[in-house]
C-alpha cells in the first residue's frame, strides 16, 4: 500500500508541477467547471437541472471522465517518451503499485472535478437562486457519483491498456478523447431508449458499469508485467 | 564535488547497535572471510527480438567487490544484458543470477538490492531534486527520517543541496547525472549497475566519482557493473573488462591485458644497416607484414628506424633474422597498442 501511495503522490506532484501539462489539464478542467459548475446551474434558476436525471448524469458523471482518460493515457506512454519508465521499473516498485498508483490518480482527479462541479451547482442553487434544499434530490447525487466512478474506472482501464501499448502519449490521448466523447454522446443520445429517468434502472446499470470497470482494472493489474513493456523496445 | 557517502551514518548507526559481524545473507559470509562470492553470474544467456538474436550464449561472472567494465559498440547488447539482469526482460534461454538470486524468479528482490543508473538518467524533470530522491526513497521502503537524512547527505555530497527545490528539467546534463548517481546510491545497494555514469560530468566530478566507486568496492565490497565508452575510466577503474560484440563476449581480462596477443604486433627496430631492401626481402618471405619509416630520435647517427608489423609467431624470429641480414641492432621493442586501439580492433573483429 505504501508503494501505491508513493506512486500516487508522485503522479499528483507531476500533474501539478508541470506547467505545460497542468495548463492543459487545468484549462480543460476550468472550461468544464465553468460550464457544468457555474453556467449550467446559474441558468437553471428554478432548479430544473436537479429534476432531469439524464442531464445530471451526462454533465456530472460522464463528461468529467475525459480528465481520467487524458491522465491515464499518459500513464505509460508519457513515461516512456520522457525516458523515466525504465528507471522507475528498475527499482523495487512492484508492478501492482505502478498500475494501481496510476489508475487511482486518473480516477481520483476526475472524481475531484465531478465533485467540485456538483458542489458548485449546489452552492449556486441554494445561495444564488435561494431555492430550498428539498429541491436537490440526494438519490440523483448518489447516482451521479456512482455513475462517475463506474464510468471512470472503465475508461481508465481502457486508457491504461492503450497507454501501455502505444509509444506516444499524444496519440493515446487523442484516440481516447475522441473515443470517450463518442461514447458519452452515444449514451446520452440513447438515454430515452435506456429509460434513464427511472433511477432503479439507472442504479442497476451503474453498478454493472462499476463492476465491469473494477473487473477490467483488476484483470489488467493481474496481467500487467514490466517485461512486456520492454519486449521489442 | 561528487563524494557520495555510500553507507555513511546509517551503517555507522547499525554497526553501533549490533556488535556482531554482519553476515551477508546472499553469501552467508562474514567480513574477513576471503572466499570470493559471485555478485553476477550468467550462463549461456540468449535473447532475441523478432527472431533477431541480440544475446548469443552470454556467459561471464563478476565477483563481489569487483569493478567490472562492460564494453561494446552501440547495439552490441549491453543494455539488453542489464535489462535481463534487472528482470526487465526474460532471457529466451540460459540462467542468470544476481547476488545469488535468479533473475527470472527473484527479480523483485534483486531490484531491491541493486542501484541503477541508466544511460538516460530517468529523472522526473517536472519534480524537484528533493522530490525525485524522496519518491525513489519511498519506493525503496526507507522510513521518513532515514530518507530525509540520506537525501540531505547525498545532495550535500553532490553539491546540489542548495538547489534541491529546483525542477530537474532546468538542470545541466552533468547536474542531472550527479543526481541520478545519488538516486542509484540512495538505498545503499550491494550492486551498482551504471550505464555511462561519466557522460556529462566535468573532470573534477568524474575523478571524484571514480574515487568514490573505488572506495565503495574496496571498503564496502560493493560490486560495480559499468558500461562506458570512456576508455580512460575503464583503464583507471576496472579490475576486469568484458568486450561484447553482436551479443557475444569477445574477451574478458584486466584492462591492461585485454586484446594483448590478438592480431599483428608492431615492433620498433633501430640499427645500422636496416634498409628498405632488407625489409622488402623479409616481407617477401612473410616474416613481416609491412613496415614504415620512423624518425630516428634515440639511435646513434647512421642508424635507421622502422616500425614493423609482424605476427606474434614471427616476433621471436625477428631479431635473429635482422642480425643475420647484417643489421647492427640498437633497439627492437614491441609497441604496446593502447587499450583504445585494442578495443577498436576487437569491436571491429580485425583480429
Amino acid at each position: 500500500m505504501g508503494m501505491v501511495m508513493a506512486v500516487l503522490r508522485k503522479e499528483f506532484l507531476e500533474v501539478v508541477a508541470d506547467r505545460q501539462s497542468f495548463r492543459g489539464t487545468a484549462l480543460q478542467s476550468l472550461i468544464f467547471f465553468a460550464i457544468a459548475g457555474l453556467f449550467f446551474p446559474w441558468r437553471s434558476a428554478q432548479g430544473e437541472m436537479w429534476s432531469s436525471l439524464s442531464v445530471m448524469l451526462t454533465m456530472y458523471a460522464l463528461l468529467p471522465t475525459v480528465v481520467a482518460t487524458s491522465v491515464a493515457a499518459d500513464a505509460f506512454a508519457g513515461e516512456l517518451e520522457r525516458g523515466t519508465l525504465e528507471s522507475l521499473l528498475a527499482t523495487a516498485v512492484t508492478d501492482t503499485a505502478v498500475f494501481w498508483g496510476k489508475a487511482l490518480t486518473a480516477v481520483s482527479l476526475s472524481l475531484t472535478l465531478s465533485l467540485a462541479c456538483l458542489l458548485s451547482a449546489l452552492f449556486i442553487t441554494l445561495y444564488v437562486h435561494r431555492l430550498p434544499l428539498s429541491i436537490v434530490d440526494p438519490i440523483a447525487i448518489g447516482l451521479v457519483l456512482l455513475g462517475h466512478i463506474g464510468a471512470a474506472t472503465c475508461l481508465t482501464a481502457i486508457a491504461i491498456y492503450v497507454s501501455a501499448k502505444v509509444k506516444v502519449a499524444r496519440a493515446a490521448q487523442q484516440a481516447l478523447s475522441i473515443g470517450t466523447l463518442v461514447s458519452i454522446f452515444g449514451l446520452t443520445a440513447s438515454a430515452p431508449y435506456l429509460k434513464l429517468a427511472e433511477w432503479p434502472r439507472v442504479a442497476t446499470g451503474e453498478l454493472l458499469l462499476l463492476l465491469a470497470g473494477c473487473a477490467a482494472l483488476a484483470a489488467m493489474a493481474r496481467f500487467f508485467r514490466r517485461d512486456r513493456i520492454f519486449e521489442g523496445t | 564535488m561528487l563524494r557520495l557517502p555510500a553507507s555513511g551514518i546509517l551503517v555507522s548507526v547499525c554497526a553501533a547497535a549490533t556488535p556482531e559481524p554482519t553476515v551477508h545473507w546472499w553469501t552467508q559470509r562474514t567480513p574477513g572471510d576471503t572466499r570470493v562470492a559471485q555478485a553476477v553470474s550468467l550462463t549461456d544467456i540468449r535473447k532475441s527480438f523478432s527472431g533477431r538474436p541480440c544475446l548469443n550464449g552470454l556467459s561471464f561472472s563478476i565477483e563481489e567487490g569487483e569493478i567490472f567494465g562492460y564494453l561494446g559498440a552501440n547495439g552490441a547488447g549491453k543494455s539488453t544484458t542489464l535489462r535481463v539482469l534487472l528482470g526487465l526482460l526474460h532471457p529466451d534461454a540460459g540462467t542468470a543470477q544476481v547476488l545469488g538470486l535468479n533473475v527470472t524468479t527473484d527479480a523483485a528482490r534483486i531490484r531491491r538490492l541493486v542501484g541503477v543508473e541508466l544511460a538516460i538518467d530517468g529523472l522526473y524533470g517536472r519534480l524537484s531534486a528533493e522530490n525525485n530522491l524522496d519518491f525513489f526513497g519511498r519506493i525503496a521502503g526507507m522510513d521518513a527520517s532515514a530518507r530525509r537524512r540520506r537525501i540531505r547527505e547525498l545532495l550535500m555530497a553532490c553539491g546540489l543541496w542548495e538547489r534541491r527545490e529546483e525542477k530537474v528539467a532546468k538542470w545541466s546534463t552533468g547536474m542531472r547525472r550527479k543526481l541520478a548517481m545519488a538516486r542509484a546510491m540512495l538505498h545503499q545497494p550491494k550492486l551498482l549497475m551504471l550505464d555511462e555514469p561519466f557522460s556529462g560530468l566535468d573532470p573534477v566530478a568524474a575523478v571524484d566519482l571514480r574515487e568514490q566507486l573505488r572506495m565503495m568496492a574496496a571498503e564496502e565490497r560493493v560490486t560495480v557493473l559499468l558500461t562506458t565508452h570512456d576508455i580512460e575510466h575503464v583503464e583507471l577503474l576496472c579490475t576486469r573488462t568484458a568486450v561484447l560484440r553482436d551479443g557475444v563476449i569477445q574477451a574478458i581480462a584486466a584492462p591492461s591485458d585485454l586484446g594483448i596477443g590478438d592480431g599483428p604486433l608492431e615492433v620498433d627496430a633501430t640499427g645500422e644497416g636496416l634498409t628498405v631492401q632488407l625489409l622488402d626481402g623479409m616481407m617477401a618471405t612473410g616474416l613481416i607484414l609491412s613496415y614504415q619509416t620512423l624518425a630516428n630520435t634515440n639511435g646513434a647517427k647512421g642508424d635507421e628506424a622502422f616500425r614493423l608489423r609482424c605476427t606474434a609467431e614471427a616476433r621471436s624470429e625477428l631479431g635473429v633474422a635482422l642480425v643475420n641480414g647484417g643489421v647492427r641492432l640498437e633497439e627492437l621493442t614491441t609497441v604496446r597498442a593502447s587499450l583504445e586501439q585494442r578495443l577498436v580492433r576487437m569491436m571491429r573483429a580485425e583480429a
